[in-house]
Parts: structure tokens; sequence; C-alpha cells
């Protein structure tokens, strides 16, 4: 089955990593650990993720920089007081799609 | 030379500002263009924008895209006193809050804005203060009655209004540029609130009650009323807009929908990139940013759904 999404790791510089233009013809999906996830075999995906540097990734590649990402951030949210823990959720586990 | 009436045998409206009839073709004397509006929509999207000087959460923002304004947060843990001025491209530092405050509500603009309650409770216990900023500095105002945290707030520095909060309070308050007196309590208490609107036409959603709720308020400058339902349940958002003409992205649990308020629905828009909550917004539905929070220094910029017109060229 061909693969739906595409991964890579590309760091988020600010203004003009996603432009408008490009927000508009592509699906971005952020995750931790700079993990960018867009349409695979597509044009203006392509040309995005060769504009920003990307590193692609598989998706298991991806799902492992994420799954650390958000351990650590697990931990940092069990070492919240009672009242931080109360106000804002347990960071969750995320599962890329393929 | 030809002309449009030579071609088609009548001629065109000349308009200040561009037309929604579907079909039309028209002179924008303000653009000195021909444009066609064909009845289709420019869908809304979301880019990055510049990052914050210094990133943290549970900050809080108000104005616009091009003229925005955040401040306080989390770190340290007892509150920022950091405040910082957007321009559309980058953020840029300005004198300091007076009271340094986490989980505070901002309204105005970047030129007359509040920054109202937050936490933490000691010792300088900011969630009854009101701070004030014109542009260059950063002053007192009046004191709040009730203290709380994750609050809601809209509208002006001389018209404000905050709502809900911590201890899941149903409070609402109205500021008059000087001091505070009690409004309609809301319909469900609830805290980590959006809000839009202007204190006699304000709009408040979501919120954790608990559980985390879909729940929207609609307040008309003395009770709250029900309003549509958000499709998707949400803590910690921002907002932004009116009540006619509202906006509401991200928050938590890692929500990076968006959403389009006409009145009286909401309808789903365009997805955040990534999920961000506890952030500064400010904006309409046609323009809004979201800004640090978790993650906490990125920006990103939302531009509404718009008319597709189209400049008619020579090529």
């Amino acid at each position: 089955m061909a693969k739906t999404n595409q991964y890579c790791v590309a760091e988020n510089w600010g203004k003009g990593f996603i432009e408008h233009s490009e927000s508009r013809k592509i699906a971005f999906s952020g995750f931790p650990g700079n993990v960018w996830k867009v349409p695979a075999h597509n044009k203006e995906a392509n040309l995005w993720i060769s504009k920003v540097l990307g590193v692609l990734k598989t998706k298991d590649e991806a799902q492992a920089i994420v799954d650390a990402e958000v351990t650590a951030a697990q931990a940092a949210w069990d070492a919240l007081s009672d009242e931080e823990k109360s106000r804002n959720p347990r960071p969750a586990d995320i599962i890329l799609e393929e | 030379m030809s002309t449009y009436k030579g071609i088609k045998g009548f001629s065109i409206q000349t308009l200040s500002s561009n037309s929604l009839n579907v079909g039309q073709v028209w002179y924008n004397s303000t653009d000195k263009a021909f444009i066609y509006y064909s009845g289709t929509t420019t869908p809304a999207s979301w880019a990055t924008g510049g990052d914050l000087n210094a990133g943290r959460y549970g900050i809080a923002g108000t104005g616009t895209v091009t003229a925005g304004l955040a401040f306080g947060g989390n770190p340290p843990n007892d509150g920022s006193n950091a405040s910082e001025e957007y321009n559309g491209t980058s953020w840029t530092s300005t004198p300091t809050l007076a009271t340094a405050t986490r989980y505070a509500v901002g309204c105005g603009t970047q030129t007359a804005a509040l920054c109202v309650g937050g936490g933490p409770p000691a010792p300088a216990n900011p969630g009854l203060k009101t701070q004030e900023y014109d542009g260059s500095s950063w002053t007192t105002g009046g004191d709040t009655a009730t203290t709380a945290y994750y609050r809601a707030g809209c509208g002006t520095q001389t018209a404000g209004l905050v709502f809900g909060g911590t201890g899941k309070t149903n409070a609402t308050e109205e500021y008059d540029g000087s001091s505070w007196t009690a409004g309609g309590t809301l319909t469900t208490s609830r805290s980590g609130c959006a809000a839009a609107g202007i204190q006699t036409a304000a709009l408040g959603s979501g919120g954790d009650t608990p559980p985390v709720t879909n729940a929207t308020e609609e307040y008309d400058g003395s009770s709250w009323t029900n309003g549509g339902s958000l499709t998707t349940s949400r803590n910690n958002a921002g907002g932004g807009g009116t009540q006619t003409a509202g906006v509401t992205f991200g928050g938590s649990p890692d929500i990076v929908a968006t959403e389009l308020y006409d009145g009286s629905s909401w309808t789903n828009s365009t997805n955040m990139p990534s999920s961000k909550d506890r952030f500064a917004s400010g904006g309409t539905q046609a323009s809004a940013f979201a800004a640090g929070g978790q993650p906490p220094t990125s920006t990103v910029e939302f531009v509404g759904p718009s008319p597709a017109t189209k400049t008619i060229t020579t090529s």
C-alpha cells in the first residue's frame, strides 16, 4: 500500500517556515521534536521539505523521536505541583499515522 | 484603444472597495485594478511567525497580527514580568510589567492594553491587580473585586470585561478605565475559557467546568445566555474577533482545531500546524495570532477564509 504521509525533522525558524500559500496547499502536522508530517507523493510538500532543509525520517524513526520528547514532557509534568497538574493534562502519548 | 464597453457593450462600475456579487467585474479605484469575483473562497490558512524573545506559557496577549502584545507567563514559576510587542514579523521587548504574573488576561490594543489578574497568589498576589499599558510603559489600574487566574477577557482598556477563572467561578467584572464592577454571572462556571468581542457584546467558549466543555455563552452587557456549542471541547484555547464573527483555536488537550463563530454556530476551519495551549492570542476572524504557550517560543498566524477575487490582467 502506498504511504499517505511522509515525515521529516526540520527546525521551525519562525517567520517564513510555513507560509500561508503553502498552508493552503499542504496539510501540516507538527509534533514534538521538530517532527513534521506532510502528504507523501506531493510536489508541494516535497518543495516545502526542500525549502526547510527537512531530513526525511521513516515513520518508525519519527515515532522514536516523538516518543523521546513525550517521555521527557511527561517526566516534567510529573514533577509539577499538584496545583499545576490540576490545571494542565499530562502530555499524552502520540501515535503517528502510516 | 479598445475599451471594456467597446468589447462587452456596457461599462462597469467603479468601486472604492471590492464587491461580493458573484460574476461581477468592477474597477477598484483604490487598488487601480480591474477585479472579478467568481464566488469562490480562498481557504483559511496558518503560517509561522516570529519567535518570542522569551519563551513562556501561561502568557497573556492582545492586539492584532501586525500590532500584537504578549506579557507575563511562566517561567519563572512565580510569574514573569516580561512584555513584548509584535509587528507581524518579529517580537521586541518592551518595559516590563509592574507586577510579574502568569495566567493573566489580556484586553485592548498594543497601545492601550490591560493585564488583569493571574497568579501566583503570593507574595505579590497579582490575582487582584490590573495593569495598564500605553504603548511605552505599564502602570497600575484599579483592583478587581475577586482574585483569580485562568480568567477570560475582552474589550478595551476603558471598557474591559473579565469572566470565569480559577475556583471554577462564574463571576464577571466590568472595567471603566479606573474601577471594576460586578456584571452578570456566567451560566456555567468555568476557567480557561476563550474570549472574543467587547464589554457589551462578548463571547466565551470552552474552558474547564470540569470537565472540559464545548459550551459557548454570549454577554450583552448585563447577562449571559447560551450560544452554539463548539465542535471540539477545549480548555486554555485562544480566541478573537467579535460576538458575531468570532474565532477560537488550539487549547488542551492537544487541540489543533480552529473554529469560526457566526453569532449562532461554530464551523470548523483549517487546523493549526501543531497543537498549542496556554498561549497569548489576539486578532479577528480574518487575521489572528497565537504566541508562546506550549511550545513556548513559537508564533503562528491565522488568515481566515476570504472571497477569492481575481485581478484582471492583460496576460
